[in-house]
């Protein structure tokens, strides 16, 4: 009976030792890292700044919840395992609201691009039935210089749009359309004083 | 006797072994080092309110620094995890955690004290771009500008309001880079501008003397006198040295400075006289007043530019400069006479006979009261 009891407690406590090996989860490590990554890569630190910044926070607490596991005698990284999986998972939608964010501010410069195409096919138009006499001619010769000025930086915004710089692009093309609301404004109020005469 | 000592040799075996076990629990469990943690997290803590309080343009280098010392820190915590238990050192580790957390507090300080200055002067100096845009916009909007300077000002504009945008998106710096775009080329005009009108108002003593002397004349004779504003684009009927009424009256299209030569489509600056009244076939406008363009001072000045060859041999001084009909559009388009709005131009018509001195000035205003109170 002794000597089963002893037995026992040299077995528990070798258990106990071998036991301190559980193994690193470098696979969730990884995955948590990558998925962290991708979300980077979706430009999430410029999109979604402050989602970015907390998911980075995210990680790293984590990771350094797995390291103090490590450190440890006797490792149990179930709760890292949980909360690795959960890094991932945020990090992906930190990457797909980033992308989502992204391609909202491309539709908005899209669509503000087609505004500004109307607008400028109405200035032309409003350009071409405007008075042709010497009266009309310098203010004229003005405004088709903007409206050629307008047209060289929708080429602009194009290439910034091409070049994946959306935010920019986008704030160049409100602009761009500022200035031809207020061109339109302007030519509307000649042709509505040309036919009062 | 020997199954005994057997016996107790295997006693002996299982208490070595379990000793050896408890001891060696024992030199484990409290012989392994205390790790970095604690450092750690708050290290952690200190750079996410770091990231979270510090605009992303004003990131301070003190912050990059912390989050490398926590990089390093957690490098070289997994560098001693690696190694045996017992011989595992995390000192160098705790010390970076330490000096990570100093480098972070102080960050929020060091980007508060950068961010609020560059704000301030971002919003100071947008507010004093728009400000000076909006009077140049009031003068400007009135001159003969060439297309080159009008396309630095469209360009200037849409700048403006890009550095508009980017403020409202705490975009600061590229606020700050679409702001200094948009100073080049607006400064350029306002230089443009500035130059053009100190070298038109450098006549102001003139047409105050001119002015003085219409009004005196007018008082003396108890006659009509007309005085035409080009800045104000205005006209001025005076009976007896007193303002009867006013007009509104367009000039030549580059109406700024005085007509040099034929076909400069400028408004003449002078002292003439109606000399013949127009109406039905005599005008294309209905009713014109014929003025006696070219005067004295206007054939002496031109013969001095053709002597000095400022002017080509083959200008003409030019002539038929009238006070016609057919205005009314907004806009300066003669070639250099004075049109009113036709139902302007009947009363007018009705009133000044010819001989009718007219005065046509460049201001009566100087353009510092201009500038301080511009008008529409």
């Amino acid at each position: 009976m002794k000597i089963k009891l002893l037995s026992g407690i040299a077995i528990v406590g070798m258990a106990l030792v071998f036991a301190s090996c559980q193994k690193y989860p470098q696979a969730e490590v990884d995955a948590a890292n990558a998925a962290v990554e991708a979300a980077k890569a979706a430009q999430a630190n410029l999109y979604v700044a402050s989602e970015f910044n907390a998911l980075q926070d995210s990680l790293n607490t984590v990771l350094a919840a797995v390291e103090k596991e490590k450190s440890k005698l006797f490792k149990n990284y179930k709760d890292e395992v949980a909360k690795l999986t959960a890094t991932s998972e945020m990090a992906k939608n930190v990457a797909a609201n980033s992308v989502a964010k992204k391609e909202q501010m491309k539709q908005e410069c899209t669509t503000t691009l087609g505004e500004i195409a109307v607008l400028m096919d109405a200035n032309k138009e409003m350009l071409a039935k405007a008075p042709k006499g010497k009266e009309g001619k310098a203010a004229m010769e003005a405004i088709q210089a903007d409206l050629t000025s307008i047209e060289t930086q929708v080429g602009e915004v194009n290439n910034k749009f091409a070049s994946d710089d959306i935010i920019n692009a986008l704030n160049q093309a409100k602009a761009l359309k500022d200035k031809a609301t207020s061109i339109n404004t302007e030519l509307t109020e000649v042709m509505v004083k040309t036919k009062r005469k | 006797m020997a199954r005994k000592l057997k016996k107790n040799v295997k006693v002996f075996i299982i208490i070595f072994l379990a000793s050896l076990s408890i001891c060696v629990f024992g030199v484990f469990y409290w012989g392994t080092p205390e790790p970095p943690d604690q450092e750690l997290n708050r290290a952690r803590m200190a750079i996410a309110e770091a990231r979270n309080t510090i605009e992303k343009d004003f990131i301070p280098s003190s912050l990059t620094d912390a989050e490398n010392l926590y990089d390093s820190a957690m490098f070289y915590w997994k560098t001693e995890n690696e190694r045996f238990i017992l011989s595992r050192n995390y000192t160098k580790s705790r010390t970076l955690a330490i000096r990570s957390e100093q480098q972070a507090l102080v960050s929020p300080k060091i980007a508060n004290l950068n961010t609020t200055d560059f704000i301030n002067s971002l919003e100071r100096d947008l507010a004093a771009v728009k400000r000076d845009t909006a009077q140049i916009k009031q003068l400007y909007s009135r001159l003969p500008i060439p297309t080159t300077i009008n396309i630095k000002y469209t360009r200037g504009i849409i700048l403006l309001r890009e550095a508009e945008l980017n403020l409202e998106q705490k975009n600061f710096k590229e606020c700050r880079r679409k702001l200094e775009l948009a100073k080049f080329d607006l400064l350029e005009v306002a230089r443009y501008t500035k130059t053009l009108l100190n070298d038109y108002f450098s006549n102001l003593p003139m047409w105050k003397r001119w002015y003085d002397q219409t009004i005196r004349e007018s008082a003396r004779n108890q006659s009509y006198a007309i005085i035409v504003d080009k800045f104000a684009g205005k006209c001025f009927l005076f009976l007896s040295g007193k303002l009867q009424t006013a007009y509104p009256v367009e000039l030549g299209k580059n109406w700024i400075g005085e007509k040099r030569y034929s076909g400069d489509k400028a408004t003449p600056e002078g002292r003439y006289k109606i000399t013949k009244k127009k109406d039905g076939r005599q005008t294309k406008y209905v009713k014109a007043l014929l003025l006696n363009y070219p005067n004295d001072e206007d054939k002496q000045r031109f013969h001095s530019e053709i002597r000095a060859k400022t002017l080509p041999g083959y200008a003409r001084i030019g002539g038929l400069i009238e006070i016609h009909g057919g205005g009314g559009k907004g806009v300066n388009w003669t070639d250099g006479c004075i049109a009113f709005a036709d139902n302007d131009m009947d009363s007018l018509f009705r009133i000044v006979p010819v001989g009718c001195p007219v005065t046509i000035l460049g201001s009566l205003q100087p353009l510092f009261e201009i500038i301080k109170n511009p008008k529409p």
